[in-house]
């Protein structure tokens, strides 16, 4: 597979949102949710995907240039607010790929509207509660501790840590810290009502996961799956929580293989 | 008008082990509770409550409780409580509750109800702060902080209202929805107890308490810090149409009395230092997690010197603490108040790990010495 390397860079008005969104590639058009914290770059990843598919990834509501509505309270509100960009996109089905804090939305949206989803692939998801599965408190952490726990490989977690922040990032970590909080400050990280909701969820599902994520160890895999018995499962040797950053091809195909199952839907 | 002298009183935990300047990087939040020992912890509340009960007789204003979480900084989480002691244990003083932390109190009622009780009982003694609590205590309480501020602004307009407004009627806001608000009993001081605003400084609540004309009660700052702050309410007071009196600027700083300059240099030092050193150590985002500042103020103290960083020689030079004796800091002080043209001191009179012997004598040089001193000088408004 070769990867798209151009993409749009493009803003538009959804409702009273003024959202920021990279697009590229062709085909069948895919949805990706990042998670809390990286946003806004065209990514290996991101190429790769777009060599296989319409990608379409917006800075999530109150991340990166998207901004933060004064509504924003729940991650049912991210849904709401994505049928709106799918309405606005002229969309009426589309896959949907979301990792940690986006696979939740992604979960919640297939839940709510699974007739709008052609596939739904989660990513080292948020959003359920396991008991006994302790979710360390990332906002009792320093940016520097917390890459440190999400990515597996030490030297890679260093090299990400020696990038220089420029201001304008470091406005938009503190803007997506305060929504992430927002969201899910209490209950953390987690909707008490989700998981007896996954019934909802009417759309091949695929779940990916890092076998060495520290936030949401890979146990957390079992309570998805027992909301969704048909999803499949793939798990990600040698991976902490980005698998988008620490296995950008093998996520990346993974996803697009699943997008062109599910194409014919 | 002259100035008002309150005592003001944390209640620290001062048994911090040997090693706590290498092995924990907060006193709060996770500094573990093992270290606080109930049997000790027995007599340390009576001898605070003795220092603050012996506040009437040494000729103070009044007396400041104040309320804060799973911490060693200050063992008060329910102010309300100690300040029922001294409603039962004095006859004249006010007391000032400064203050109950409002977002962190999912029934607002409550403590329209408990002041209420108290400025009744205490014949109309009480003086009723509202703080949003201080970064850490979000940690502590799991509380979203992000809904800090509009969550103290709809308690407070819900209390003020269970205090003046004729009951029963329905309150509907965001975070607090009430179909019979009808406050049972009604506080004695009309309209209400007086309110005050304790702050760090943050624009919006400067702006907002000017609005309001609460006194503004400035903690932990450099005297440049108290003056610039002041000079920010007198002009939202000014941009709201009227001019504020001496009475709605308040200070609250450390004091440290002895018979000789030296001797209070000499004993000070440990004690402030404890205080902001010790008492007041957490990482950077326990003091501010996200959305407690506004984006705006979140930006601006990125930079801000972090309180450990400043020596002692430091806080006294830049104005955090006066230090030295009576006359000399009844001098100082009687000029900065009159310079900053603030009518409200709150002195930090046990600091730290101080003994009581030390806290009752640092009480009486306060009382009787600095107080007298500074009777009757004007607080005048600011040159």
């Amino acid at each position: 597979m070769t990867n798209v390397a151009s993409y749009q860079d493009e803003t538009l008005v959804v409702r009273d949102v003024r959202v920021h969104l990279l697009a590229g590639g062709a085909g069948e058009p895919l949805l990706y949710l990042h998670g809390a914290g990286i946003t806004n770059v065209w990514l290996p990843f991101h190429a790769r995907l777009a060599a296989g598919c319409h990608l379409l990834a917006p800075d999530l509501l109150g991340f990166g240039r998207t901004d933060r509505p004064h509504w924003l309270d729940t991650v049912q509100d991210f849904v709401i607010h994505y049928l709106d960009l799918l309405d606005a996109l002229g969309l009426e089905r589309v896959h949907v790929a979301g990792l940690s804090l986006g696979g939740w939305i992604a979960a919640e949206l297939a839940v709510w509207a699974s007739h709008r989803l052609k596939s739904l692939t989660l990513i080292d998801p948020a959003g359920l509660y396991l008991p006994g599965c302790e979710v360390p408190d990332l906002f009792v952490l320093d940016p520097a501790q917390i890459v440190r726990l999400l990515v597996h490989d030490p030297a890679l977690a260093e090299r990400l840590l020696a990038v220089p922040e420029t201001p304008e990032l470091a406005a938009q970590r503190l803007k997506g810290q305060v929504t992430l909080a927002r969201v899910a400050w209490n209950p953390y990280l987690y909707d008490p009502k989700l998981s007896q909701r996954l019934h909802r969820v009417r759309v091949p599902t695929q779940l990916l996961w890092g076998a060495e994520d520290r936030l949401f160890p890979l146990a957390m895999a079992a309570a998805w799956r027992a909301g969704l018995p048909e999803a499949r499962l793939l798990v990600l040797p040698d991976c902490g929580h980005l698998p988008p950053i620490e296995r950008p091809e093998q996520c990346a195909d993974a996803i697009s293989r699943f997008v062109s199952e599910c194409a014919a839907r | 008008m002259t100035a008002a002298f309150y005592c003001f009183h944390l209640m620290p935990w001062p048994y911090l082990p040997a090693d706590f300047e290498t092995h924990y990087h907060s006193a709060w939040v996770d500094f573990p509770n093992r270290f606080f020992d109930p049997e000790r912890g027995h007599k340390l509340y009576n001898d605070y409550l003795e220092q603050l009960v012996a506040a009437e007789r040494l000729g103070f204003d009044g007396v400041c409780v104040n309320e804060h979480h799973q911490n060693a900084y200050g063992l008060m989480p329910a102010p309300n409580i100690i300040a029922s002691m001294l409603v039962a244990r004095t006859r004249r003083i006010k007391i000032a509750l400064v203050g109950n932390a409002l977002p962190l109190r999912d029934h607002p009622l409550r403590v329209a109800e408990e002041v209420a009780m108290m400025d009744v009982i205490s014949g109309g003694r009480i003086i009723s702060a509202f703080v949003r609590g201080i970064g850490a205590e979000y940690h502590s309480f799991s509380l979203n902080p992000t809904y800090s501020r509009e969550r103290f602004l709809e308690a407070h307009d819900l209390i003020v209202r269970a205090w003046t407004e004729p009951g029963p009627f329905r309150f509907e806001g965001k975070h607090y929805r009430l179909r019979h608000v009808n406050l049972w009993p009604r506080p004695l001081q009309r309209p209400h107890p007086p309110i005050w605003i304790p702050s760090q400084g943050s624009a919006e609540s400067i702006e907002w308490a000017a609005q309001q004309r609460y006194p503004l009660v400035l903690v932990y700052s450099s005297l440049q810090t108290v003056r610039m702050r002041f000079e920010q309410y007198r002009a939202a007071a000014e941009a709201a149409g009227y001019t504020p009196a001496p009475g709605q600027f308040g200070w609250m700083a450390p004091v440290y009395l002895a018979e000789t300059e030296a001797e209070a240099l000499a004993k000070a030092e440990q004690h402030v230092l404890w205080l902001f050193h010790r008492g007041l150590k957490m990482p950077q985002h326990y003091f501010f997690p996200p959305g407690y500042l506004t984006e705006r103020s979140q930006l601006s103290v990125g930079g801000r010197r972090h309180f450990s960083q400043y020596t002692f020689r430091e806080f006294l030079d830049e104005g955090w603490a006066l230090v030295g004796t009576p006359e000399r800091v009844a001098n100082q002080l009687g000029e900065r108040l009159q310079e900053l043209g603030c009518g409200l001191f709150l002195g930090l009179l046990h600091i730290g790990p101080m003994t009581p012997w030390e806290t009752l004598r640092n009480l009486e040089l306060f009382g009787q010495e600095v107080i007298p001193a500074l009777r009757g000088r004007p607080a005048a408004a600011p040159a």
